[in-house]
C-alpha cells in the first residue's frame, strides 16, 4: 500500500479499499523499524491506536458515518494535553503528568476519526530550536541522524519526515513549527494567531503560541488546518474566522498575486545554498506568471530582542504554577512550603527553561517593566505596522526559514545566543500574529532539506496555500528520506 | 549597565529557583549577553500607544451559568497528597 | 486634640454570580472541599480563563450606586506572586486601568453627613482557602476563582467610628443593589484598613500601617482604636520612627495588633496585561440601562420613609441599613399594619431574637406573618403580652400566628359575658382590694387585674377587663 496523503487514507478507508487497521499497522511498522534511531516519540500507544482503528473499520462496515480524518494516525507534540495519556512537555517537571482533559484540537481530531499514534519529543516547555533541550531524549533528523531535526517541534517534524504518521501537531511561538519543518523537509503551518484554539496547549508565551499542522505535502496541510481551526468558547483569544483553504488550492487568482521578497532577509549571515534555493523558487514563480519583487523589510536585533523579552516574560508567569503542590514533580527534599516550591522547581526545570524564567522575571521586575516589556510591546506595534504597510502593496512575502540547514547535534548548545539567532526569520511573524507556512524548496549539497517561508496578512492562509501548492507542483523534489 | 550576581540572586528568589554558586556565576554571564541584546530595544523611540493586546477584536464573554467539570476526582489524579478532599502541603507559618 | 487620624479602607466583596469569574464552576458556599473545581480554577496546565459577563454587570452596578466613573475600555492584568492558595501563582486582577474610578459615598456619623471618595473599584479573582491542621496546610480551591470587586477609598476617614459607619454604608449599598450577599461569616465581604496619625494641620501623611484579619465591623473599629492609640502614644513620646510601613494582624483575643513583618517580604508583583483575555469594552447604553436598574438606595429610602411616616429616625435607620429588614418593614406596612407598630416589632423583639439566636441568614418571619400578628393584637384576639410570646414561637418554628393561637388556645377572652362573670368572681373574692380602691388607692386595681389574668391564664383582654373592673367597683360603692 503506497500512501501518499491524508486524503488518500481517508477516502481509501471510507471506500473500503483498505482498512484503517492496515493503515495503522503500516505506520507502526515504520516506527518499529526506524524509531530507535530517530527517537521522535516520547510515548507510543500501539495497542490503543490499533483498537481505535478497528472501531473505525467496524463503523464503516456498518455504514455509519465516520469523520473527515477517519483512520488517520496523528503524532501530537507533547505539550498538547491528551486525556489519559501523559503530557510531559519533555520536562522532568511533568514526567508523570496525565491531563484529565483533552485539548480542544485533540477533541476536534478525535471527532473527525483521527487516531493519536503517540506523543512527540520537543524542547522542554517548547523553549529551544533543536529539540536538544528535551530532558528525556534527543531526536535525530531523519535526513542525517547526526543532526538536529530543529525545534521545538522536532519530534513532530521527524515523525512526519520518517513516515511515522502523515499528520503531526506542533506548536509555534517563534518558529517552532516552521524551522523543524524546514530542517526535516516537510510542510508546517503556523496559523494566524487565534485561528486554532490554545485551550489545552501548555502555555509558553500566551500572546505568541499557536498550534499548527505538520504534513508531507501542502494539500494535507490545508485539509488539516480546516479541521483544526475554529472559534473556541474556552479560549478568549480564539477568533471567529472560517478558513476554507482546502477548497481553493488551484485558483486562477494565483496569477494576480504580488509577492515580495525582503532583501534584508537574503543578506547577512544567510547560508549561500539556502539563498540560492530561495532564489530558484522565486524564478520558478516568476516563470509561472506570479509577480515577485524585492521589498524592504528590515530584520534586526531589536525584533529578536522584543521577541525574547515578551516570550520570556509571559513564560516566567505561565510556568510559575509548577511548584509541586498540586501536580508535577515534587521534591523529597523539603521541610517547609518554601523549600517544597523552590526545590521542586529547581529540580524539575532544565537549564534553558530556568534561564528564560529568570530573564522573564527580570524584565517584568520593579523598575524594569518600562525599559523592557513596555518597550517590547511598543516595538511589536511598530512591527505590525510595518507588515500592514507591506501587505497593503503585496499579498505574500517569501523568505528563508532559517539561516542554515539542519546543524549538527551539540553545535549550538554552548551558547544560548547562538541558538536564539536561529529565530531571526521567524519571530516577527509571531509578534505580529501573522500566518506563515514553511515548505521544502530544495536540498543542499549534503542532501539536507532547505525550507522556504511564505507569510501573509492576517487570515490569508488561503493565498499562502495557493502559492505553496503551485510551487510544490513545480519543484523537482523527488528526493526521499532513506533511513 | 552590568548585571550583578546580587541582582540575579534576587531574581532567582523571586522566581523560586535555587542556583548554586557556579550556576549563579554562569547565569550572570549569560544574562549579560542576552540582556545586551534585549537592551538594544532601548535605542528605539516608539511613540505608539500600546494599551493592550488584541484590542482589535471584540471581547469574548460567557453566560453566568454553572457548568460543572465532569469528573472532579480525575481533576486531582496528579496530586500527590490529598486527604478528606483537601490538598495537603507542609504547614505555612504565618 | 493635637492629633489627626487618617484611615483608608480596602473592601473585597464576592459578587453574587452563580458561576466563577473565569469558569463555569459553582460559587456555592460550604460544599465538600475541592468539589467546585475545574482545570481553569485550579490552574492546570493548558487551561484558559473566559470572563463571566454577569461579573461586569454587577461590578458596574456597584460602581454606579457609588457614583463612580466608568472606564469604558478596561483590562485585566496578572499580579504575580507565590502562595499556595493561588493556583496559577498569579492572580488575574486589574492594575492600571480598573473598571471604575472616582466615586463617592455619603453616610451619617453622629448626625453629620460625611462624604468619602472612592479611588477605584476593580475586578479580580478570589484565592482558595487555607486551613492549618497539625503539621499540614490544607488547601480548598472551591473559593478560588470566585469573582471579587475590590474597592479602595481615599484616606479620608478621620476616626475608627467613621470607618465603622462607612463599611456599614457600603455593605448596605451592596446588599440593596444585590451585587453581593455580603455574608461576612462566609467571607463574601472582607476588608483591610490602613491607618496613620499626623499632627492636625500637617500637610503630608505619616507612615501608614495596614491592619488585617478584621472579621466584623466592631472588630475593625476596635482594632483601629487600638492601633490609633498605639501610634499616638509613640508620637507623643517622640518615638514616631518606631512606626514602620507594615502589615499588622488584629488579634481580637489579645486585643491588640501584632506585627506580621518577617513573614512578609516586599512583594514585586510584576504586573503585566493578561494575555489570555481580551480587553473589556463597555457600551454607554449598558451603563445607562444599569443606572435605571439601580434601586432606591438606603439614604434615599431613609429620607422617604421619614417623610412618609414620621417615625423615630434612629430606629428607621437601623431598619433601612439592612436590606432584609427594610424589605420586611415595607412589605408588612403594605399589608395594612401601622408603620409605627411594625417598626417597634422589628427594632424591638425581632432584632433581639436575631441577636440571641445569632441569626445571620434569612429572617424567619415573613411580612404576612408579622402583619397578621399585629392585626390579631389590634382587633383584640390576643393581648400584646401574649403576642410577644407568640412572636417568639413564630420565630423559632416559622408557624403563622393564627396557627399558634389555635394550637395553644390563646384566643384572648374578650367576650363580655365571660369576663363579667370572672370579674364579679374576683371582686367577690377580694373585698379588701376593692375597699382600698374605693378608698382612693387606685393602684389596687392592678392586683385585681393580675388576678383576672391569672384566672384566664393571661388571656383576658386587658382593656375590657380594666373597664369591667372599674365599673364593677363603682357599682360596689353604690349598689
Amino acid at each position: 500500500m503506497e500512501i501518499k496523503s491524508i486524503h488518500e487514507i481517508v477516502s481509501g478507508v471510507k471506500e473500503k479499499k483498505f482498512k484503517a487497521v492496515e493503515v495503522m499497522e503500516k505506520y507502526l511498522k515504520n516506527i518499529s523499524k526506524h524509531e530507535s534511531r530517530v527517537n521522535a516519540f516520547l510515548s507510543i500507544r500501539e495497542e490503543k491506536a490499533l483498537e481505535e482503528a478497528m472501531i473505525i473499520d467496524a463503523k464503516i462496515a456498518k455504514c455509519e458515518t465516520v469523520g473527515r480524518l477517519a483512520g488517520v494516525p496523528v503524532a501530537v507534540k507533547d505539550n498538547i494535553c491528551t486525556d489519559g495519556i501523559k503530557t510531559t512537555c519533555a520536562s522532568k517537571m511533568l514526567e508523570d503528568y496525565i491531563s484529565p482533559y483533552d485539548a480542544t484540537v485533540i477533541k476536534k481530531l478525535k471527532g473527525e476519526g483521527a487516531i493519536i499514534i503517540g506523543k512527540t519529543n520537543m524542547d522542554e516547555f517548547a523553549m529551544g530550536s533543536s529539540t536538544e533541550n528535551s530532558v528525556f531524549k534527543s531526536t535525530s533528523n531523519p535526513w542525517d541522524l547526526a543532526r538536529v531535526p530543529g525545534g521545538s517541534s522536532g519530534g513532530s517534524a521527524a515523525a512526519v519526515a520518517s513516515n511515522f504518521a502523515p499528520l503531526a501537531l506542533g506548536s509555534d511561538t517563534g518558529g517552532s513549527i516552521r524551522q523543524p519543518a524546514a530542517f526535516c523537509g516537510i510542510v508546517g503551518l503556523k496559523p494566524t494567531y487565534g485561528v486554532v484554539s490554545r485551550f489545552g496547549l501548555i502555555a509558553f508565551a500566551s500572546s505568541l503560541d499557536q498550534i499548527g499542522p505538520m504534513t508531507k505535502n501542502v494539500k494535507d496541510c490545508a485539509l488539516s488546518i480546516e479541521l483544526l481551526q475554529g472559534s473556541d468558547e474556552k479560549d478568549s483569544t480564539s477568533c471567529n474566522v472560517e478558513l476554507t483553504a482546502k477548497h481553493s488550492l488551484e485558483s486562477e487568482n494565483i496569477k494576480k498575486l504580488k509577492v515580495g521578497v525582503p532583501k534584508q532577509f537574503l543578506a547577512g549571515e544567510l547560508d549561500s545554498e539556502v539563498k540560492n534555493s530561495i532564489m530558484k523558487s522565486v524564478k520558478i514563480l516568476q516563470k509561472l506568471g506570479v509577480k515577485v519583487e524585492e521589498v524592504s523589510l528590515p530584520i534586526n536585533e531589536e525584533i529578536l530582542s522584543a521577541y525574547y523579552i515578551i516570550s520570556s516574560a509571559e513564560a516566567s508567569s505561565n510556568l510559575a504554577r509548577f511548584d509541586g503542590v498540586r501536580y508535577g514533580h515534587r521534591t523529597s527534599d523539603y521541610q517547609n512550603i518554601e523549600q517544597l516550591i523552590t526545590n521542586s522547581r529547581t529540580e524539575g526545570f532544565g537549564e534553558e527553561v530556568k534561564r528564560r524564567i529568570l530573564l522573564g522575571t527580570y524584565v517584568l521586575s520593579s523598575g524594569y517593566y518600562d525599559a523592557f516589556y513596555n518597550k517590547a510591546q511598543k516595538m511589536r506595534e511598530s512591527i505590525k505596522k510595518e507588515y500592514r504597510e507591506i501587505f497593503s502593496k503585496y499579498d505574500l512575502i517569501i523568505s528563508p526559514v532559517a539561516p542554515t540547514v539542519a546543524f549538527k547535534k551539540g553545535e549550538k548548545t554552548h551558547s544560548a545566543m547562538q541558538m536564539y539567532l536561529q529565530d531571526l526569520y521567524t519571530v516577527s511573524v509571531n509578534l505580529a500574529g501573522l500566518p506563515a507556512l514553511s515548505m521544502n524548496c530544495g536540498f543542499a549539497k549534503n542532501k539536507l532539506p532547505i525550507g522556504l517561508q511564505i507569510m501573509g496578512s492576517h487570515y490569508s492562509e488561503e493565498k499562502i496555500f495557493q502559492l505553496a501548492y503551485l510551487l510544490e507542483g513545480e519543484l523537482d523534489l523527488r528526493k526521499k528520506v532513506t533511513l | 549597565m552590568n548585571i550583578t550576581k546580587e541582582e540575579v540572586l534576587h531574581i532567582s528568589k523571586l522566581s523560586k529557583l535555587k542556583l548554586t554558586g557556579e550556576e549563579l556565576a554562569k547565569a550572570t554571564e549569560q544574562f549579560e549577553e542576552i540582556l545586551h541584546l534585549m537592551k538594544c530595544i532601548g535605542k528605539l523611540d516608539l511613540q505608539n500607544e500600546v494599551v493592550m493586546q488584541s484590542g482589535e477584536r471584540a471581547q469574548r464573554l460567557r453566560k453566568d451559568e454553572v457548568i460543572p467539570f465532569e469528573n472532579t476526582i480525575k481533576l486531582f489524579q496528579n496530586t500527590r497528597d490529598m486527604k478528606d478532599g483537601y490538598i495537603r502541603a507542609p504547614k505555612i507559618i504565618e | 486634640m493635637r492629633w489627626e487620624t487618617v484611615i483608608g479602607i480596602e473592601i473585597h466583596a464576592e459578587l453574587s454570580t452563580k458561576s466563577k469569574i473565569f469558569c463555569g464552576c459553582s460559587t456555592e458556599f460550604g460544599e465538600f472541599p475541592n468539589s467546585n473545581t475545574c482545570p481553569v480554577c485550579i490552574g492546570l496546565p493548558g487551561a484558559l480563563p473566559v470572563l463571566n459577563e454577569e461579573v461586569i454587570q454587577l461590578a458596574l452596578k456597584a460602581g454606579l450606586a457609588l457614583n463612580c466613573k466608568v472606564n469604558f475600555v478596561n483590562k485585566m492584568d496578572r499580579k504575580n506572586y507565590f502562595y499556595p492558595d493561588l493556583p496559577k501563582a498569579y492572580q488575574i486582577s486589574q492594575f492600571d486601568l480598573p473598571i471604575l474610578y472616582d466615586g463617592y459615598v455619603e453616610f451619617e456619623v453622629d448626625e453629620t453627613v460625611k462624604k468619602i471618595n472612592i479611588n477605584r473599584i476593580h475586578l479580580e479573582e478570589d484565592a482558595g482557602k487555607l486551613i492549618h491542621l497539625g503539621e499540614y496546610t490544607c488547601i480548598d480551591y472551591n473559593r478560588g476563582g470566585v469573582a471579587l470587586i475590590e474597592l479602595v477609598t481615599e484616606p479620608e476617614l478621620r476616626s475608627p467610628r467613621e470607618a465603622f459607619q462607612f463599611v456599614k454604608a457600603i455593605k448596605s449599598i451592596f446588599e440593596y443593589t444585590e451585587v453581593s450577599d455580603c455574608k461576612m461569616e462566609q467571607g463574601s465581604l472582607r476588608f483591610d484598613a490602613n491607618i496613620s496619625v499626623r499632627e492636625k494641620g500637617q500637610k503630608g501623611l505619616n507612615t501608614k500601617v495596614e491592619i488585617k484579619n478584621l472579621n466584623s465591623f466592631k472588630e475593625m473599629q476596635k482594632a483601629l482604636e487600638k492601633e490609633e492609640k498605639r501610634q499616638i502614644e509613640l508620637y507623643e513620646f517622640g518615638e514616631g520612627d518606631k512606626i514602620v510601613q507594615e502589615t499588622r494582624r488584629w488579634d481580637s483575643a489579645k486585643g491588640r495588633t501584632v506585627s506580621m513583618r518577617g513573614k512578609e517580604e516586599a512583594h514585586d508583583y510584576r504586573y503585566f496585561p493578561e494575555p489570555d483575555l481580551r480587553p473589556i469594552a463597555i457600551s454607554k447604553k449598558n451603563v445607562a440601562d444599569l443606572k435605571k436598574e439601580i434601586p432606591e438606595l438606603p439614604s434615599e429610602k431613609l429620607e422617604r420613609l421619614q417623610v412618609q411616616f414620621n417615625l423615630n429616625k434612629k430606629e428607621v435607620k437601623t431598619v433601612v441599613e439592612d436590606k432584609k429588614l427594610s424589605l420586611l418593614f415595607e412589605e408588612t406596612v403594605k399589608k395594612g399594619a401601622s408603620a409605627e407598630k411594625v417598626l417597634n416589632w422589628i427594632v424591638g423583639d425581632l432584632l433581639r431574637l436575631m441577636k440571641t439566636d445569632e441569626v445571620k441568614g434569612d429572617i424567619p418571619i415573613s411580612a404576612t406573618a408579622l402583619a397578621e400578628l399585629i392585626n390579631s393584637i389590634e382587633n383584640g384576639d390576643i393581648s400584646l403580652k401574649i403576642g410577644r410570646e407568640i412572636f417568639e414561637e413564630m420565630f423559632a418554628t416559622n408557624k403563622m400566628a393564627r396557627v399558634i393561637i389555635n394550637e395553644r388556645g390563646l384566643i384572648q377572652v374578650s367576650s363580655k359575658e365571660e369576663l363579667e362573670s370572672i370579674v364579679e368572681k374576683i371582686i367577690e373574692n377580694n373585698p379588701k382590694s376593692v375597699a382600698d380602691y374605693n378608698a382612693g388607692r387606685k393602684q389596687a386595681i392592678t392586683y385585681l387585674m393580675g388576678q383576672v389574668m391569672k384566672e384566664t391564664k393571661g388571656q383576658a383582654n386587658p382593656r375590657l377587663t380594666m373597664q369591667l373592673l372599674e365599673r364593677e367597683m363603682k357599682n360596689q360603692i353604690s349598689p
